[in-house]
């Protein structure tokens, strides 16, 4: 497929890891202006703050004093069109979705409220 | 034989789940204030469910999406935030209404009063969310919601009269109380056409992995279960009439309700009531709290399933528990359970538009469904019923607050 | 020189063209593969539909498409033909009337 609608297939599509594993949504997409030559796709976010600011720059505040209580490095998360494997349903990256930035928010979890309820293993 | 066995368990498994806090409570009323004449509520919102069930069904197995996944798809973050607030919020009120009701009936069994009961009865249901796995979940549901048959032979036993019942079906304002009477089937409809049903019904789909085979059975399965399950739901109102209302006996709260089966089974009815009211309750608890973890889930990307170990998803875990614990903390504030059932039914219908609007423009987009997009007589039925419900909400329960002061 | 901006940000908002006059709103962003690259080929610029804002008009005009009542009008903005600025109102250099036009019977997408 040689064409893509950026609206239709790839903005707010699921992004799986190269397990199949859910990653995020695609919560961004960033355009390079250049002069002289058509605009190209410079990465694709994965970032629940950059959601929020879709709603508008209070939001975005809101969301990021929120995450900074579990967001370590790699935020904004971000990944390039060359990082694609698959693209249907949903795009495949050839990413390890338990290293990646998004799963902070999981690994605060699973320290903080899983790990110290019995029977969550 | 295996899709016929599934098709069975699918059905069972509505049957079960079908009756919850929201069903009885607004049929009780009904058939005590009302006798008959309401049943025509319970036979629109059941003709409308079966559709929306029908296309959950279709929807995931064409599209490969769940609905929540596929609306922010369509929509965009910010389209879909609106609707998708609405219905945590409604979830939230019903999830607390069906907490109430398991307490409810502990309190009819015991004496002890309902809000003690919140936290034990919130834990247990977060512990079997925490513990078991989806089948787990929904063959028990499925297996004790059977209970409830026993208003199916209530009706049997009490031998109403055909014509008179046939009379219900016929939408009709009474003599008075035109403002209760609106409200009750407002409720009812919204009790009847839970959002959380097929959205639930949606992510089942997905998590059994339904492919294209399915699709014939899904039909089968959403009609005869919504419809069985809507046997029951109307057997409750017929009940209700024949016991309750010659006697006087209005249900404002759930005791008057308890005693709809004393003239069918003698003292047993009251257990068969009580057992009836916890059992549905429950099943329908677990249900919300999965589907409101599922559409946060969903909504955002995160890695989902009931099969999965709280540690494997925490955030679908963390989603449920915040859910259950939040649910828990209205019902300890002492609400009226019985009003508070009654009113999260109606705001389910004003709501109802909301996510079902999305959801038919979904099925009638071509790049989700293919071949299988609706046909306009499926988008009209629903439509119409939605929209109609809706606008009845609106007008009702205004006049159901001034009417109560 | 070139500059990286947060499309997301712009999608359903107004598009101007020469003239001031209302095209309509930005629904999509076609490209094309060039290696590893995606480049924009062209904007979609439609008269409705929901995008990126909640509104229970839309919803209604939405349902209205599926019966075919209505159809969905819009403008197809080469690459080199859209301008985002700094601030304000996305711009079409060109004018309405030099545009390539379409018509659709079921709204394609967002």
């Amino acid at each position: 497929m040689k064409n893509i609608d950026l609206v239709r297939d790839v903005l707010d599509t699921q992004v799986l890891d190269r397990e199949q594993r859910p990653l995020g949504k695609v919560d961004g997409i960033a355009l390079e202006l250049r002069e002289g030559s058509p605009p190209r796709v410079a990465y694709l976010e994965v970032d629940g703050v950059t959601a929020w600011r879709r709603l508008g720059e209070r939001y975005a505040r809101w969301a990021a004093k929120l995450a900074r209580h579990w967001q370590r490095e790699g935020h904004p998360f971000r990944f390039t069109w060359r990082q694609v494997r698959d693209f249907g349903i949903d795009i495949e990256i050839d990413v390890d979705a338990e290293r990646a930035a998004p799963f902070d928010l999981e690994h605060w979890l699973r320290e903080k409220l899983i790990r110290r309820i019995p029977g969550g293993r | 034989m295996k899709k016929i066995l599934g098709i069975a368990l699918g059905i069972v498994t509505s049957i079960g789940g079908f009756l919850d806090v929201g069903s009885i409570a607004t049929s009780a009323q009904a058939g005590a204030a009302f006798g008959y004449s309401l049943l025509w509520a319970v036979l629109l919102g059941t003709i409308c469910v079966i559709f929306l069930v029908e296309m959950s069904g279709r929807f995931s197995i064409v599209s490969g999406h769940t609905i929540v996944d596929a609306i922010r798809k369509r929509f965009g973050f910010a389209g879909f935030i609106v609707p998708f607030a609405a219905s945590l919020l409604v979830n939230l009120l019903v999830l607390a209404s069906e907490l109430g009701g398991i307490c409810v009936a502990l309190q009819l069994l015991t004496g002890i009063r309902f809000q003690v009961w919140a936290i034990p009865v919130a834990l247990a249901v977060w512990l079997l969310l925490w513990l078991g796995t989806f089948d787990v979940v929904e063959d028990g549901t499925a297996l004790f919601g059977l209970v409830t048959l026993c208003f199916l032979v209530a009706v049997f036993t009490l031998g109403p009269e055909p014509r008179e019942l046939a009379a219900g079906f016929v939408p009709r304002l009474p003599g008075e109380e035109h403002a209760h009477y609106l409200f009750l089937a407002v409720s009812i409809i919204g009790a009847t056409i839970a959002p959380y049903l097929f959205l639930f019904y949606s992510s089942g789909a997905i998590e059994d992995k339904w492919d294209k085979s399915y699709i014939t059975p899904n039909r089968y399965i959403a009609t005869l279960g919504m419809s069985f399950g809507a046997i029951i739901s109307m057997a409750v109102i017929v009940v209700a009439a024949l016991a309750l209302k010659p006697e006087g006996i209005r249900v404002e709260e759930y005791e008057q309700a308890a005693l709809m089966l004393v003239p069918a089974f003698g003292r047993w009815g009251f257990y068969l009531f009580v057992a009836s009211l916890a059992i549905a309750c429950f099943g329908a608890a677990l249900e919300l709290s999965l589907a409101s973890a599922y559409s946060v889930s969903q909504a955002f990307g995160w890695n989902w399933g009931e099969d999965l170990e709280p540690r494997s998803a925490a955030r679908f875990s963390s989603a449920y528990t915040i859910f259950i614990a939040l649910a828990a903390l209205i019902v300890l504030s002492g609400l009226n359970p019985m009003k508070l059932t009654l009113f999260s039914m109606a705001i389910t219908a004003v709501i109802l538009p909301l996510t079902a609007l999305p959801f038919l423009v979904l099925m009638n987009d071509a790049r989700y469904m293919g071949e299988h997009v609706n046909s306009h007589f499926s988008n009209i039925v629903v439509l119409l019923i939605v929209l109609l419900a809706a606008i009845l909400a609106v007008v009702a329960i205004p006049l159901e607050i001034i009417g109560s002061k | 020189m070139s500059r990286v901006i947060a499309l997301e940000r712009f999608i359903g908002h107004i598009v101007r063209d020469a003239e001031g006059r209302k095209l309509g709103h930005l629904h999509e962003v076609r490209v094309r593969r060039e290696g590893d690259d995606l480049v924009v080929r062209e904007y979609v610029v439609g008269s409705a539909g929901l995008l990126e804002r909640f509104s229970l008009a839309q919803f209604a005009r939405e349902v209205v498409f599926i019966f075919g009542i209505d159809r969905m009008h819009g403008y197809v903005v080469p690459w080199d033909s859209l301008e985002f600025p700094e601030e304000g109102e996305l711009r079409c250099t060109r004018r309405a009337a030099d545009l390539q036009r379409f018509s659709a019977e079921r709204p394609a997408g967002k």
